[in-house]
């Protein structure tokens, strides 16, 4: 297993373990992690030509690279474009609420991490239906 | 085309094919992050709507915005809560004549059901303030 799936799968672990202690924010930045470090796995390790082109290409901050990590990735993950658009919309809705846990002076409630649960399944859903990992 | 002219323009042509779709428009500034939320979610998830969405996605990143343009609909994990824009579709005529069609079955229509008429007979339960609903008759009348 390559470092950074592992590093994926502690943060899968950890979304859930913080998620029954109740400490949500620090849930969502992991639960944001684990998608973002396993997507970025997968354009290294199975699409690394496109993966490595389109990094060259890119410009600006860190923030436009995880652009380029969704929008790369929602477009390989299938043909379907109903699930390309759930995926991306997923990923960039998960990033909001990660940068609202992390930097935002707000509340995050209980109804937030189950939707954030549910849509981090609907993703290992379609990774594991469209390219069987 | 500045943001907001797409924006606009974006309302415009889901109005245009979706026009009794309900949209919301918030821009969340840390996440950089333009939101398009339309409902209901079955238009949403229309082969249209969804030829739509990609084209306007298209558009959005010709115009090489720095910032994120993403569609949600009802079941959004983010909350739509503070919209600078708002649309919202008028009943349409058929739906008012539906509305106009209940109410007249309602104030014409009386059904009463005079509570005297309903009997109680001896419970057989040994439980005598509970009964089951064998034991109740009811008489409505006409």
């Amino acid at each position: 297993m390559s470092f950074l799936l592992e590093k994926a799968e502690c943060n899968k672990a950890a979304f859930h373990h913080l998620k029954q202690l109740k400490l949500f924010a620090a849930a969502i930045h992991c639960g944001y992690y684990y998608c973002i470090q396993k997507i970025i796995h997968i354009l290294k390790e199975y699409y690394t030509e496109e993966y490595n082109r389109g990094l060259q290409s890119l410009k600006g901050g860190h923030g436009n690279r995880h652009r380029f990590y969704i929008e790369e990735f929602s477009s390989i993950l299938t043909n379907n474009r109903k699930e390309q658009r759930e995926v991306r919309s997923l990923l960039f809705q998960l990033r909001t609420l990660r940068i609202a846990a992390d930097y935002e002076d707000s509340e995050v409630s209980d109804v937030n991490i189950e939707a954030v649960g549910d849509g981090i399944n609907k993703i290992q859903r379609l990774i594991r239906k469209n390219l069987h990992l | 085309m500045t943001i907001q002219a797409f924006i606009e323009h974006s309302f415009l042509r889901i109005q245009q094919v979706f026009p009794n779709v309900a949209i919301a428009y918030q821009y969340v500034a840390n996440a950089e992050t333009h939101f398009i939320k339309v409902t209901p979610k079955s238009i949403f998830d229309y082969e249209q709507f969804i030829d739509i969405d990609f084209e306007l996605t298209d558009l959005f990143n010709q115009q090489g915005f720095s910032e994120i343009l993403c569609f949600v609909s009802s079941d959004a994990l983010v909350t739509i809560d503070q919209p600078s824009k708002v649309y919202s579709p008028k009943p349409n005529s058929s739906y008012i004549e539906w509305f106009q069609y209940q109410e007249t079955i309602a104030t014409t229509v009386n059904i009463s059901i005079p509570l005297a008429e309903i009997k109680q007979q001896t419970p057989e339960s040994s439980f005598p303030d509970s009964f089951s609903c064998r034991n109740l008759s009811l008489s409505i009348a006409a």
